[in-house]
């Protein structure tokens, strides 16, 4: 499933060890590339950005002013979660979820088309299963009205995170479906 | 075995043959699960996977990466590899040795080998192929030795084991620091040994004018350490902060005082290491709705009655899991094997007597062999595509190298005071 970068890494790989190219410099330039790609990237840059330095005012608080940013761990998971989501579409658009595939590689063309089509439509329908549970619960959410009780925010709130993340694969998977059969980003 | 364990064993196994991403393998198997086998709420997946990463101690995966992906493009590890060369300077196999060195201080800053391998490897290949050695030995050394950023803490590695596991990140920290150590003087001795017999005369002496100027120059980089560590183990920062305050001390440092980035730098590196983040925080998440179930099923608990009931020594158990784990590193990345197998294999760690802060550091090590074992290890990768070496040269320079690893491993494993001495 990795697919090769120019560098010749699996992405994920090229990223940990600094080779892949950046915000502006992916190889796709259609509007799904800036959906799925270049603009989630520039969210999850800022955020993360966002979220060191909230860490560090936090730390600055509590030994210079002696008073913390109570709300800190509260926003940092969500943060957590909603760059997560955000990021797996990324992923999965650009067919770069970790896998071992030693065996499916070398399988016969046909077999290995065949292989990735089973895959695709088994991977196609878990996210739809995922996307109606999760829409259940973050509905319940909206409906019951559940707060944080640190921060009062509602609880959909980073609920949606996993919805979004698995209702954005999915679409992504679909605009992508022959990539995955054919093994070709 | 019930229809549940089924699901939840057997068909990972499968698709995972047939290369299903992780993530997918453990979606498939709890949606099986979750629609077909149990009967519970189905909605429970949702509520698993929210609860998988509503973990504050998570948050110190992205910093972390962050931070080493900061230090490695702004300039910290061309000057720790000036500074290492200087104190080395003078020993045979000075140059080979200060590429341990180098990356044992490396690995204090950063989590991922990845970076480790790019990042020294870029500064130091081309110098050891000029030094006469041969691109065999020269890229053996840089892919193993970048191993060692899996055990010397902060390492992101437990800090996936402790999530999976509930057992603390700062205990796993401390445990690793010894066999981290351990690996690196193993390493060393190899280096040396190989220096004496082929007569190798250290090309630069210790000076301390040299080291004076080296250190000037590098004080930036050499503080990384002491503060990431020096705030950690002091007690002013959870590890998250310490990941954290490493993240501003490099951006501090890679566009203020080195000028190596730009804001735009920055904000690529953010965006590029929250990307990463998030391929292996999806299996996080499955992982904690595949893990619950399994507990639930009673997968976790039979495979360790039956380990239990074959009545062998831990030793032989701990053999059988070392041979497991590296056969198993070979193949399939550390992060995702941790997030995997940790619940299955804990279980059966406990049941035979084996301390789960102690467990946590054999599989981490057993794994970070794998990250420079053919043919799937991903130093291999980075080597090929940063230091563009010979594959076959690479796999062939790499055996000396796992052997000494395998000796480490052993000791680890057979004499835990090695990883718990701080516990006693």
């Amino acid at each position: 499933m990795p697919h090769q970068e120019e560098s010749g890494l699996p992405p994920g790989e090229a990223d940990a060890a600094g080779l892949s190219p950046d915000i502006d410099h992916y190889p796709d330039p259609s509007w799904a590339g800036s959906v799925f790609v270049r603009w989630p990237m520039l969210v999850l840059g800022w955020l993360m950005l966002a979220a060191v330095a909230l860490n560090f005012a936090n730390i600055i608080g509590r030994y210079v002013f002696h008073r913390a940013i109570v709300w800190t761990e509260e926003i940092l998971i969500v943060w957590l979660g909603w760059s997560v989501f955000i990021a797996v579409v990324i992923v999965t658009y650009r067919g770069d979820h970790l896998a071992m595939d030693i065996v499916s590689k070398n399988l016969p063309m046909r077999w290995r088309l065949a292989n990735n089509l089973v895959m695709t439509a088994v991977f196609a329908a878990c996210l739809a299963f995922a996307v109606v549970q999760s829409a259940k619960v973050v509905l319940l959410m909206i409906k019951t009205g559940q707060t944080d009780p640190m921060m009062g925010m509602p609880l959909w709130v980073p609920n949606l995170a996993i919805f979004v993340g698995f209702a954005g694969s999915l679409c992504a998977l679909l605009m992508r479906a022959r990539s995955y059969v054919t093994g070709r980003f | 075995m019930s229809a549940l364990q089924l699901t939840m064993a057997a068909l990972p196994v499968l698709l995972l043959v047939f290369g299903y991403p992780f993530a997918l393998v453990l979606l498939a198997a709890v949606t099986v699960a979750l629609a077909f086998v149990i009967d519970i709420p189905a909605d429970l997946l949702h509520q698993a996977v929210f609860s998988s990463l509503n973990k504050y101690a998570l948050i110190t995966v992205p910093f972390f990466v962050f931070a080493g992906d900061l230090m490695a493009r702004g300039g910290v590890s061309e000057r720790l590899v000036a500074w290492v060369s200087a104190i080395i300077g003078g020993v045979r196999g000075y140059l080979p040795l200060t590429v341990l060195g180098t990356n044992v201080v490396f690995s204090a800053i950063s989590g991922s080998t990845s970076a480790a391998v790019a990042a020294v490897g870029s500064m130091t290949y081309k110098q050891l192929r000029q030094s006469g050695y041969s691109e065999r030995y020269a890229s053996g050394l840089l892919v193993s030795a970048g191993a060692m950023d899996n055990l010397i803490p902060p390492s992101i590695g437990f800090i996936l084991y402790s999530a999976a596991s509930d057992t603390s990140v700062l205990r796993l920290f401390t445990a690793g620091i010894v066999p981290g150590l351990l690996l690196a003087v193993a390493f060393a001795v190899l280096v040396y040994v190989r220096a004496l017999l082929s007569e190798e005369r250290p090309s630069v002496r210790f000076t301390w004018q040299r080291f004076l100027a080296a250190t000037r120059a590098g004080i930036w980089s050499i503080l990384a350490p002491v503060v990431v560590l020096g705030g950690l183990y002091g007690g002013l920062f959870s590890p998250t902060e310490a990941a954290g305050v490493a993240c501003v001390y490099a951006m501090i440092i890679a566009c203020f005082v080195y000028r190596k980035l730009t804001f735009r730098g920055i904000l690529d590196s953010a965006a590029r290491s929250a990307r990463l983040t998030g391929q292996v925080f999806i299996i996080v998440a499955v992982a904690g709705v595949y893990s619950w179930l399994l507990t639930v099923s009673g997968t976790s608990d039979a495979a360790a009655q039956f380990i239990g009931g074959l009545q062998v020594s831990p030793w032989v158990v701990l053999l059988a899991i070392n041979i497991f784990l590296l056969l198993v590193g070979c193949f399939i990345d550390t992060a995702s094997a941790i997030l995997v197998l940790t619940p299955l294999l804990v279980p059966i760690a406990r049941s035979v007597g084996v301390d789960p802060i102690h467990f946590g550091v054999i599989l981490v090590m057993n794994l970070s062999l794998g990250t420079f074992t053919p043919p799937f290890g991903v130093n291999l990768f980075v080597a090929q595509a940063v230091l563009k070496v010979n594959v076959r040269e690479m796999y062939v320079g790499v055996v000396p190298f796992f052997l000494v690893a395998l000796i480490a491993l052993q000791l680890v494993t057979s004499f835990p005071i090695l990883s718990l001495w701080a516990f006693q």
